[in-house]
């Protein structure tokens, strides 16, 4: 019979082995939350083991996680801590772990600190660029208080109900930026924003997560008028949260597929990746 | 055409300096000709900002392999024109500074399925040897060796070591790599790494003048999967074949495995990852593509310190898998990890222009009126009217597109400092006009002369590239037959059939590659070509394969034998004997075709520029820069229109060859015989 202590080490590789699993099948379904790693590893193992294996020295080594002994915290492997430093699931992870009635937006500082140490850099880096290039996640905002970006949970946001009577343009109205500065914060945007990325990532995961779904699988889910649907998704390209590519490869293309795509510069666009971790 | 010089304006006597020497670099050439990459390159224009993500995951995926020990598979996809090969390009280069990774590119693979693992094996070799025969001790595969060896002897500088040293400890380096992975002991092949040692002897020896080296080449045919003759076998130390006086060679594809895990191991010794990098794979057909995810699976399976890199097009690799082309536990292996290539930015876009600039204008940095300007718009000439017309408006961009695009801007420029001269040209610049273009459409007879013109120049380039690196071509009969096989069904009329013979898992071998064979007759009255291709150093090997000829109870009505020079046809007695005896049933019976290494370039480079087309790398520009896929159809109608087939080697033979039988339907063959 194995040792209490090599049950513990064999529960460290099954966790590594499960986070490969996971690895293989991408975004969403990795990086993922340590809750969700137990879950899928489907351990019978007692939590105090599971705390003892997670806390392994060997097991430490080989992963990242984002805050220690917090089960809602992101972790993926060593290999991977840019791609978890820059995950939608690691910003929204730790506004929602720092938020409190009393305060709801933090500067990039304030995240940084509550990451482990090994993922800081990397996070306040690809924060940084995700806020430049305008690609935070459609559910996230930030706004500038006293010369200081402060981000939140476009959820926490309470807007008003009445129609303004004022004309929209003499006066500026504060920039609230989800999408990237390019694109227009109105929302019907954000409506559809959600909506495409939600019906994207119902596509990916059913197509087996290669980030790579038919425009005609899109269209159809999303059932809107043609012209509405190009130029609201040429929006998320600007903001560079997705791409198309060339409907290519070497069995060609259906009647369908070829009235799906979108015509660019001669090619016809059929596959749409997201761009954004 | 060579352009015209811009007149002269001034006479300065630093000429480098000179506004006329920016003329003429601007009007003597384009930047923007080549818009793809080809293969690793230490000459690429890189912008390391595109595509780093991607970049920096596949090097520490190499070096995961090489850490843990482990078999990693990746697929890098995205669509033509992204800068895949751009990226491994890169990726190629990283792994020679440093020495960090021990990177073997392969691209066109032609052999048939049951082939293809001796093909890429044989491909391996050659490129760890450069295709040498003899002075082995300047190789990689030798400081491979060399690694396993220190390793085997806990070298210490201090020390001196005698070849009783290095055999007892090389065994008992053996025996710890067997007992640290009991599940993989049966993958140490002892006879494999017994050959590895003495091809370090006999290289090492060479080296020191102490022997001819002649063991290490014998070795280095053997690892490659060629047969010995039975005395070669012996000289080596091979175990005694049953029976004795066969050739030997690797047994099969599972000994094919357990040579390419040795090499991996070898890697590992010198602290380096050893990387299989296919690219263009989706270029393959799909029973060769079947037969290489499995054989490439079961490898990644037995080794450890193996990266295998496979790069296409996303939608036809998926679509492989979906089909079950790739069964889904290849697949798991080889598409473990997936690193996926998208457009870029506009910024990216404009980065790629800038940097291909930079590198232009370099023998002129000097140039006070070139520094100006780009300090002015760092894009001059093309500068900022250029990017509003081709770069305003667009969400992403493929990098190639821009490129084109760059180009049909320069070409614009050229064009107008020709006619204007070169200070009034640049006061029209200074105003940030466009050099238009005169807008035109092409008739179909205009695209099908682009398609020609660009379909020889593709087939020039990669025929040349070739020539350069001889040893990315080695002399394979299994992958000449494939090859010519290949081009035959292109070319061949449709009532000409080409039939693939392989060896069966128990009994005699077949004696011919290929059979091309006529339709619409009575099987086994039908006029009937057989194909043999050779390319051994074993007169055994090539004894074995002519008596099949000359026992053959029903022999086509002509035969093809064709060798490769490299190898030539080794004969001994009774071999000779029987090629004499083909050599009587006549001419027209019996042809000897023996292919130069520049003629193996020219087949390949035919199939090989099909095989851009398919995989979406190959376009022609319409008027106004904007590209237009060519499809391998078009490649292979412009091949046949411009009598490239005809004009092959060992295909102008074929058709010399066919014409002569009677039957009507050869119009085509004829002529192109004649």
């Amino acid at each position: 019979m194995a040792s209490k202590r090599d049950a513990v080490a064999d529960l460290a590789e099954q966790l590594i082995r499960q986070l490969e699993t996971q690895r293989r099948l991408g975004p969403p379904a990795y990086p993922l939350t340590v809750a969700q790693l137990l879950e899928l590893a489907e351990s019978a193992a007692p939590p105090a083991q599971l705390e003892k294996a997670i806390g392994k020295r060997s097991f430490q080594q080989r992963v990242v996680l984002a805050r220690a002994k917090h089960r809602d915290a992101p972790i993926a492997l060593m290999t991977d801590l840019e791609a978890l430093a820059g995950s939608a699931l690691l910003l929204e992870f730790l506004l929602t772990s720092l938020r409190t009635p009393s305060n709801q937006a933090f500067s990039p500082s304030q995240l940084k600190a509550k990451t482990a140490r090994k993922l800081q850099l990397a996070f306040q880096a690809a924060l940084l660029r995700q806020i430049e290039q305008g690609s935070l996640p459609v559910n996230v905002g930030w706004i500038t208080i006293h010369r200081s970006k402060k981000l939140f949970l476009l959820a926490d946001l309470h807007r008003g109900q009445q129609r303004s009577n004022v004309p929209r343009t003499p006066t500026p109205l504060p920039q609230i930026q989800g999408r990237g500065a390019d694109a227009p914060a109105t929302e019907p945007v954000r409506e559809f924003a959600e909506r495409f990325g939600q019906a994207f990532a119902e596509l990916d995961r059913r197509a087996g997560g290669h980030n790579f779904v038919s425009l005609v699988d899109l269209r159809a889910q999303l059932s809107m008028p043609r012209e509405t649907f190009d130029t609201e998704l040429q929006n998320l390209r600007r903001a560079g949260q997705y791409g198309l590519s060339a409907a290519e490869g070497r069995h060609g293309l259906t009647p369908e597929e070829r009235a799906a795509a979108i015509m660019e510069d001669g090619t016809s666009l059929l596959y749409v990746s997201r761009k954004t971790p | 055409m060579t352009p015209s010089p811009v007149p002269s304006t001034s006479a300065d006597p630093n000429p480098e300096s000179s506004p006329d020497r920016l003329f003429d670099q601007i009007a003597s050439a384009n930047p923007f000709i080549d818009n793809r990459s080809s293969g690793p390159s230490a000459w690429d224009i890189d912008v390391a900002n595109i595509h780093a993500k991607q970049f920096e995951r596949l090097v520490a995926l190499a070096r995961e392999a090489q850490a843990e020990r482990r078999g990693l598979g990746v697929v890098l996809w995205g669509e033509a024109g992204i800068g895949k090969s751009h990226l491994l390009a890169r990726f190629a280069r990283w792994a020679e500074q440093d020495k960090n990774a021990c990177v073997i590119y392969l691209h066109n693979l032609q052999a048939r399925p049951e082939n293809l693992p001796r093909a890429l094996l044989k491909s391996v070799l050659s490129v760890l040897t450069r295709g040498q025969i003899d002075r082995f001790a300047a190789t990689l595969l030798f400081r491979l060796a060399n690694a396993f060896m220190r390793e085997a002897l806990q070298y210490d500088p201090a020390r001196t070591y005698s070849w009783q040293d290095l055999e007892s400890g090389y065994g008992q380096l053996l025996d710890r790599l067997s007992a640290e992975e009991p599940a993989r002991a049966a993958l140490v092949d002892r006879t494999v790494y017994h050959v590895v040692l003495n091809f370090f002897t006999s290289a090492y020896e060479a080296r020191e003048g102490a022997e001819d080296g002649s063991v290490a080449g014998l070795a280095v045919r053997w690892l490659g999967g060629d047969a010995l003759d039975p005395v070669e076998a012996r000289r080596l130390g091979l175990p005694p074949n049953r029976p004795r006086d066969e050739p030997a060679a690797l047994a099969d594809d599972q000994q094919i495995k357990h040579v390419l895990a040795a090499l991996c191991r070898l890697a590992s010794s010198r602290r380096q990852s050893f990387v299989l990098c296919f690219d263009q794979v989706d270029n393959l057909d799909t029973a060769q593509a079947a037969a290489l995810a499995r054989f490439l699976a079961a490898l990644l399976d037995s080794s450890a310190n193996l990266l295998v890199v496979l790069s296409g097009i996303q939608a036809t690799l998926l679509q492989w898998h979906s089909t079950k082309v790739i069964q889904d536990s290849a697949w798991d292996r080889l598409a473990q990890f997936q690193i996926a290539l998208l457009r870029s930015s506009v910024a990216e876009g404009r980065a790629i222009v800038a940097a291909r600039l930079q590198r232009f204008f370099q023998p002129i940095a000097p140039c006070e009126t070139l520094s100006r300007h780009v300090q002015d718009d760092p894009l001059f000439p093309l500068g900022k009217a250029w990017t509003d017309a081709f770069l305003a408006n667009k969400a992403e961009v493929r990098p190639r597109d821009v490129l084109t695009w760059a180009r049909e801007g320069w070409q614009r420029e050229q064009a107008l400092l020709r006619q204007l001269g070169g200070p009034a040209w640049l006061e029209r610049w200074g105003m940030g006009r466009l050099a238009e273009s005169t807008p035109q459409s092409w008739t179909p007879q205009q695209i099908q002369g682009a398609i020609d013109s660009k379909v020889a120049q593709k087939v020039a380039e990669q025929r040349v590239q070739r020539e350069v690196e001889p040893h990315t071509l080695p002399p394979n009969a299994a992958n000449l037959a494939g090859l010519v096989g290949a081009l035959l069904e292109q070319w061949l009329p449709p009532d000409h059939q080409v039939e693939y013979l392989s060896a069966p898992p128990v009994g005699r071998r077949p004696a011919y590659d290929l059979i091309v064979r006529q339709r619409g007759q009575r099987r086994g009255e039908e006029p009937r070509l057989g194909l043999l291709f050779l390319a051994t150093a074993s007169a055994h090997s090539t004894t074995a394969a002519l008596r099949r000829l000359v026992q053959d109870a029903h022999p086509p009505q002509q035969i093809i034998l064709i060798t490769d020079e490299r190898t030539g046809l080794p004969l001994g007695r009774v071999g000779t004997r029987h090629y004499q005896e083909l050599h009587r049933r006549g001419h027209q019976r019996f042809q000897h075709v023996q292919i130069t290494f520049a003629e193996y370039a020219e087949l390949d480079a035919l199939q090989g520029t099909v095989g851009l087309a398919r995989s979406g790398d190959l376009e022609i520009d319409l008027p106004g820069g904007q590209p237009r896929a060519v499809r391998a159809e078009e490649v292979i109608a412009s091949h046949e229109r411009q009598g490239r087939y005809a004009a092959a080697p060992i295909l102008k033979a074929i058709s010399m060859v066919l014409a002569t039988e009677a039957p009507p339907a050869r119009a085509a063959l004829s002529s192109a015989a004649s």
